[in-house]
């Protein structure tokens, strides 16, 4: 950009509502109130998921003063500790996923590796995963049908739990934007119809509503990616497709109802022909995605999946390597799209919204923000995506759609990730990671890999004295379970 | 069924002794111990060690309480004091002094980090240096000490302390310790290396009396010669002196004349820079300079005419080519010390470096078919610390309005790297610091040297402007009186020492007594 340097003075923020609220909330709670906000809400609602999963621990959520315990009442919710997996990483399997805390080291090992070797003295390496089972505490509770919140003196086991609230997305699209002061911001209910980019072919001057209502503005923020479309390949922002590994082409969703005894209490992955489910159970309806390969399974399929008699729309799972250009960024549906498994989309857009919060632009030329922004940005993204990737690489179900997801080329991140734990136990931390890594483990080992090795130095441990203590750790997990609530 | 019983590593050799070699026995005996692994150590009272190193950073007293050693007293068997930080003298421009802490700036005030609201306010009447609200910079410039509070909440917890100290006597402090764990010593000096025809792994050495010794698992500690890794694996050297230009120093000790600072000083030169490093029992000094600026004789003339007590001993000369070994871990030789690469001694990143690579090869502990994988990774840990800190140090010598002399105006105009050159950006135009979590120097470290070095952000972060100016000066102004109320109550750093049981005992280390 070739203008004057100034200070920003104005943002204007294009989205649907879930995306669009949230990132105005946290904007206006921490910028001066010299800098005006614009918000462009494109309330049509089309395209948009019934239902979102909101981790427990949100930094979002703790600059808006919002806490968990109250998320579900207001937005017609459940919480569940785990995530169900149908149907991986075999046909006929059943797995849970958690937010897990840490376990603790023993003898400066992960446990992982102490009962690796403990397999191989017994000649069957295969077993790791059975001798893990016990240690997996948030996921045991789940799967027992349990449900506490987590203990904050940290004295138990219960700490380690990261429980969730699954939430209608138009009722907490509602609960953020009650959080804006609407008096201090201009609101149109409209879509992006045209962008007035700079002479130089630089950022975005204005934007023209298909109201005819024209915004300008020195920095633009598109939720959806509207805006983005619009302004095409002239801010060139890196989109990179991930439909060799995520291959579906289409999606259909919707919401039907249900009665509360029947919900499970927890959310469903499914692995079906041709596509994946997701269920995310609420108060009283159940909300379902059906993620799938267009040639593989019809319209009519796709509807007989969901079981509501709805049209499905295209979908591609994509991320961009330059979130930021210019003066325009792109978050949320605008910037990555990885489908329902673990709520990566709506994760990512939380932690969007942080990272922009704390990139802010202070003058009109904001290269170096954008630079910043799009590093973090990206490290973030990496480990939201690989996470998503994994049961798709790791699954041995024969389908046609994980025969496809199994033929790409894996990304580095993920390839070295894997080949670490598969050849010795270890796990590569990257940086700014958000997802624990005792979930990451427990992923790894549930989906099969046994490393070729554990850590030499557990070789060193005397496996009689060792035992009692991972009986002792087993015994309070599992008076720590059987002490929680039952979830209904 | 353990491990491939032919898998395991039985054997580990160290080819060279000195604070590499030493500190990776003793890392080694220590973690591995119960594993049925020979660890030898072979070095040559000859061939004598470059001691590198006599300050350190922070991340020391880790490796050492992992050991499991009381810190009072090995800081009474290697002389040494407290470390705070790094006083740099002239860097920005002539006359410029600041302080690199180990510890925080300020406090949490609002969505915004600290130096955001200092920034805002820094040219009101009442703000202070930007040194001024860190606990460890007034304490040393105070020069007092005590141990960091327990408790995270307290702002006494926001600092962390490292030792400046004898790097010989910390060699032989830890020598003793991986002796009494079975480590064996061998004198000798290796005059040839046998590799495997197939895989290319060494297999043995043969001593200059004859006798051979064999390996499943090498560490090249010879120093910058790199008898394995170089010598016979050929691994080749990435050339850095095209972006830190030193090659040679000086390096000298003198008597102490002064109280004992709890900092480090680093003072530019017109060539180069001198340190200084006050031990309790002598003060370590150097000259790193660059050739093409400066030569030998003027160097040394500059670093003797600059000793502030008697020189105890003739200048000694180092050379070095700044860089790092293309592979840190070829085949089953893992180089550590300066036989994997030396930047330079500015920010006392040798011996981190050291740590740095024993911590890795302990995670990344080998069977002895010593996997691709193994080697990979380490190398690729190793690769990403090196850079880091080389960009580091390479913003010294770049943040500078020395006008002068030709070397620091060159160093001004010369092309960085892109990773470097994005964070200054970042941080010129909106105050924005390297975040990382794995890394050696983090945002505290940054912080300190851009604006100890005169580099000001054109903006601010717009949430700083959230906190009406009234509160904004009021915190300031508590942080500030808070902070010398603590160094207050410290002791003064050489009561301290002798307080925790630290004080030099020369004659335990066979020197003549204080």
């Amino acid at each position: 950009m070739t203008q004057e340097s100034r200070p920003l003075a104005s943002i204007a923020l294009f989205g649907k509502p879930h995306g669009v609220w949230p990132a105005a909330a946290v904007l206006q709670k921490q910028l001066p109130e010299r800098i005006s906000l614009t918000i462009v809400e494109d309330n049509a609602g089309a395209g948009h998921r019934t239902a979102c999963l909101l981790p427990a621990k949100s930094p979002l959520h703790d600059l808006l003063d919002i806490r968990l315990e109250e998320l579900a009442e207001q937005c017609h919710g459940r919480y569940s500790l785990a995530l169900e997996w149908q149907g991986w990483p075999n046909e006929s399997s059943r797995f849970f996923s958690a937010p897990s805390g840490g376990l603790p080291l023993i003898e400066g090992l992960e446990l992982h590796h102490i009962l690796l070797r403990a397999a191989r003295m017994h000649g069957k390496p295969s077993d790791l995963g059975h001798l893990y089972e016990p240690f997996r505490f948030a996921a045991r509770a789940a799967s027992a049908g349990k449900f506490a919140w987590p203990d904050t003196s940290g004295l138990s086991p219960a700490a380690m739990l990261g429980p969730a609230a699954h939430v209608e997305s138009s009722a907490y699209a509602e609960l953020l934007k009650g959080k804006v002061d609407l008096g201090r911001v201009i609101v149109h209910h409209a879509v992006p119809h045209e962008v007035r980019q700079e002479k130089d072919g630089g950022g975005i001057r204005s934007v023209k509503l298909d109201n005819g209502i024209s915004i300008a503005a020195d920095f633009f923020v598109d939720v959806s990616g509207q805006l983005s479309d619009l302004v095409g390949e002239k801010l060139d922002s890196g989109r990179q497709s991930l439909a060799p590994l995520l291959p579906f082409d289409r999606v259909i969703s919707g919401a039907r109802s249900a009665k509360s005894g029947s919900l499970a209490s927890h959310p469903v992955i499914r692995a079906l022909p041709g596509g994946v489910l997701s269920e995310i159970p609420l108060a009283d309806k159940i909300a379902s995605e059906f993620l799938f390969v267009s040639s593989l399974v019809d319209e009519e399929g796709a509807k007989n999946a969901i079981g509501i008699d709805k049209k499905s729309a295209a979908f591609e799972a994509f991320f961009l390597d330059r979130p930021w250009t210019e003066n325009l960024v792109r978050i949320g549906e605008a910037a990555t799209r990885l489908g329902s498994q673990f709520d990566s989309d709506q994760r990512l857009l939380a932690e969007e919204i942080i990272l922009l919060a704390s990139h802010l632009p202070a003058r009109n030329r904001m290269q170096a923000e954008a630079a910043t922004y799009n590093a973090q940005q990206a490290a973030r993204c990496e480990e939201i995506r690989d996470f998503a990737l994994l049961p798709f690489t790791l699954s041995r179900s024969d389908g046609d759609f994980l025969d496809i997801a199994r033929s790409g080329e894996i990304p580095e991140s993920l390839k070295l990730r894997i080949d670490q734990f598969k050849s010795r136990g270890r796990f590569v931390p990257y940086d700014h990671e958000l997802i624990d890594r005792q979930q990451w483990l427990e992923m790894l080992i549930g989906f099969g890999l046994v490393p070729a090795r554990h850590d030499p130095l557990a070789d060193a441990l005397d496996m009689h004295k060792i035992q009692p203590a991972l009986k002792r750790l087993a015994d309070s997990f599992n008076r720590a379970i059987a002490g929680m609530d039952d979830h209904r | 069924m353990t491990q491939p019983a032919d898998n395991r590593v039985r054997s580990i050799v160290i080819v060279g002794g000195g604070t590499a070699g030493w500190m990776t026995a003793a890392a080694l005996a220590s973690r591995l111990d119960g594993l049925g692994c020979e660890i030898t150590l072979v070095e040559s009272a000859e061939i004598g060690t470059v001691g590198v190193g006599e300050a350190t950073l922070p991340n020391i007293r880790a490796f050492n309480r992992m050991l499991g050693i009381d810190e009072a007293e090995l800081m009474a068997r290697t002389s040494a004091t407290i470390k705070l930080g790094i006083e740099f003298c002239d860097w920005g421009q002539v006359g410029d002094s600041y302080i690199h802490p180990f510890g925080d700036f300020g406090d949490a005030i609002g969505a915004a980090d600290f130096h955001q609201y200092w920034l805002q306010q820094r040219d009101a009447e009442n703000t202070k240096d930007f040194g001024d609200y860190c606990l460890a910079i007034r304490a040393a410039k105070a020069g007092r000490f005590d141990l960091p509070a327990p408790n995270p909440a307290s702002r006494r917890h926001a600092f962390a302390y490292a030792f400046q100290f004898d790097a010989s006597l910390y060699g032989a402090f830890l020598a003793d310790y991986a002796q009494a764990r079975g480590v064996q010593r061998i004198e000798g000096k290796i005059t040839d290396a046998r590799c495997d025809g197939e895989t290319g792994f060494v297999r043995s050495v043969m001593l200059e009396d004859g006798r051979k010794m064999e390996g499943d698992l090498w560490i090249d500690c010879s120093g910058f010669r790199g008898l394995l890794i170089e010598q016979h694996l050929q691994t080749g050297y990435d050339d850095w002196s095209e972006y830190l230009w030193s090659n040679r120093a000086w390096a000298v000790p003198c008597e102490t004349v002064a109280p004992v600072h709890p900092y480090t000083r680093a003072t530019a030169r017109e060539a180069g820079w001198q340190w200084r490093i006050p031990l309790q029992h002598r003060v370590g000094n150097g000259l790193v300079y660059c050739d093409r600026y400066i030569d030998d004789q003027a160097a040394v003339d500059l670093l003797m005419a600059n000793l502030e007590g008697e020189a105890l001993a003739d200048p000694k000369q180092l050379f070095f080519k700044t860089g790092k070994r293309r592979k840190l871990w070829n085949r089953n030789v893992v180089a550590i010390g300066l036989s994997g690469g030396f930047l330079e001694p500015l920010e006392s990143t040798s011996i981190d470096l050291i740590q740095n690579g024993i911590m890795n090869l302990i995670e990344l502990f080998p069977g002895r078919e010593c996997a691709e994988g193994d080697a990979g990774e380490y190398n690729r840990l190793m690769d990403l610390e090196f850079g880091r800190v080389r960009d580091f140090l390479m913003l010294h010598y770049a943040a500078n309005q020395r006008e002068e002399d030709d070397m620091w105006r060159e160093y001004r105009e010369m092309e960085l790297p892109d990773s470097l050159q994005a964070k200054i950006d970042a941080f010129r135009q909106r105050g924005l610091v390297p975040q990382y979590a794995n890394g050696l120097f983090q945002p505290p470290s940054w912080l300190s040297v851009f604006i100890g070095q005169n580099i000001f952000p054109e903006s601010y972060d717009p949430r700083a402007e959230t906190i009406p100016e009234k509160n904004l000066s009021a915190h300031f102004v508590e942080i500030d009186a808070d902070l010398e109320k603590l160094v207050a109550a410290m002791p003064e750093h050489r009561e301290f020492i002798e307080t925790y049981g630290a004080a030099f005992d020369a004659g335990a280390v066979g020197m003549p007594a204080q």
